[in-house]
């Protein structure tokens, strides 16, 4: 965590030193290894090295395609094909699993504290699942096959807000659907089980067991990338 | 043609490590002097992931240390493996050539 920190600490620092066209290109190889499905450490450690090599080439007065080549995209895809290469099936699996059940168990959580740490309603559980099971990893993979090297506006420079207006209508899209469903199994079916409300007390077991699950496979993850290393 | 592009991914990764074996080194560096022996267009673009590869595979090991330019950066050293593949790409690379002048020769 505390390299990861540092790593990104510098970064920051050192990104004020690129000019104008390397801190666009920068910001959107950033973006796409960012919306990536590699771990936090190794997306610095790119990152990190990316900088260092711009910089580099900022102050020799040669272009960045040296190292990158002409589609920024494509070098991106084979940096982090060849991480990926090395993670096993299962692993990306169980990876694409825990980020689903982390983000389950903070929207659940919020919708919790929103309704006054009573209950939710099965409507907002379910949508609570229909976002984090698909609209976030579609919203990511939209956000890098759209990233782009022109120069943004101002108010988007504040480069991690670039994507929340993507992931907005992916969250929306999740809404409709929750709608759809509430449609058929009320009015076409009958079925008045949308307003049904899920304790929280009631939930706290399954809540314990869901950390438990994402904390089994963070350890999954760290032993397979030690193993890895060794 | 892709055949030709893998052929020469692969040749690139016998050069990238016969570069790192003459001293310590890293990325951008490397980048230089492939273009410098003439790799312009081949290299672009490519050797930043053959480089991950190359370590992947226990061929390299690096070290991160702090650049001059003020980001970390990662100094790459051949490992004992690395040693051995670069000596059978070396001898694979002569007989290659020698059939191929052969065979151009008639």
């Amino acid at each position: 965590m505390l390299a990861e920190l540092q790593l990104k600490q510098i970064r920051f620092k050192q990104q004020k030193k690129l000019n104008e066209s390397n801190l666009n290109l920068y910001k959107s190889i950033t973006s796409y290894i960012q919306n990536s499905c590699l771990r936090t450490i190794e997306k610095e450690e790119i990152l990190q090295q990316i900088m260092d090599m711009m910089l580099q080439s900022q102050i020799e007065n040669k272009s960045i395609n040296l190292v990158v080549g002409e589609d920024y995209k494509e070098f991106c895809r084979s940096v982090i094909e060849e991480y990926m290469k090395s993670k096993s099936k299962i692993y990306q699996v169980l990876n694409y699993l825990q980020k689903y059940l982390i983000w389950m168990v903070l929207i659940t959580l919020l919708m919790l504290l929103v309704n006054g740490m009573t209950s939710i309603t099965v409507n907002q559980f379910l949508l609570a699942n229909m976002v984090s099971l698909i609209s976030i990893p579609i919203s990511r993979k939209e956000s890098q096959e759209n990233a782009s090297t022109a120069p943004l506006p101002f108010y988007k420079r504040i480069y991690f807000k670039r994507d929340l207006g993507e992931s907005a209508i992916w969250i929306l899209a999740a809404g409709i659907v929750m709608m759809l469903f509430s449609y058929i199994t009320e009015d076409k079916l009958g079925l008045n089980i949308n307003n049904y409300k899920i304790s929280f007390s009631a939930g706290i077991p399954y809540l314990i067991l869901i950390i438990l699950i994402i904390g089994a496979i963070e350890i999954y993850k760290r032993i397979s990338d030690m193993k890895q290393q060794s | 043609m892709a055949n030709t592009t893998q052929m020469l991914k692969g040749l690139l990764e016998g050069c990238i490590l016969k570069i790192v074996s003459s001293h310590e080194t890293y990325g951008y560096e490397i980048c230089e002097r492939l273009i410098n022996y003439g790799f312009q267009d081949i290299s672009e673009g490519s050797v930043y992931p053959i480089l991950i590869r190359l370590e992947k595979k226990k061929l390299l090991r690096s070290i991160m240390k702090e650049s001059p330019l003020g980001p970390m950066r990662k100094y790459y050293y051949l490992t004992e493996d690395g040693t051995g593949e670069l000596a059978e790409f070396i001898s694979s690379w002569h007989k290659i050539k020698n059939n191929i002048e052969n065979v151009l020769e008639g």
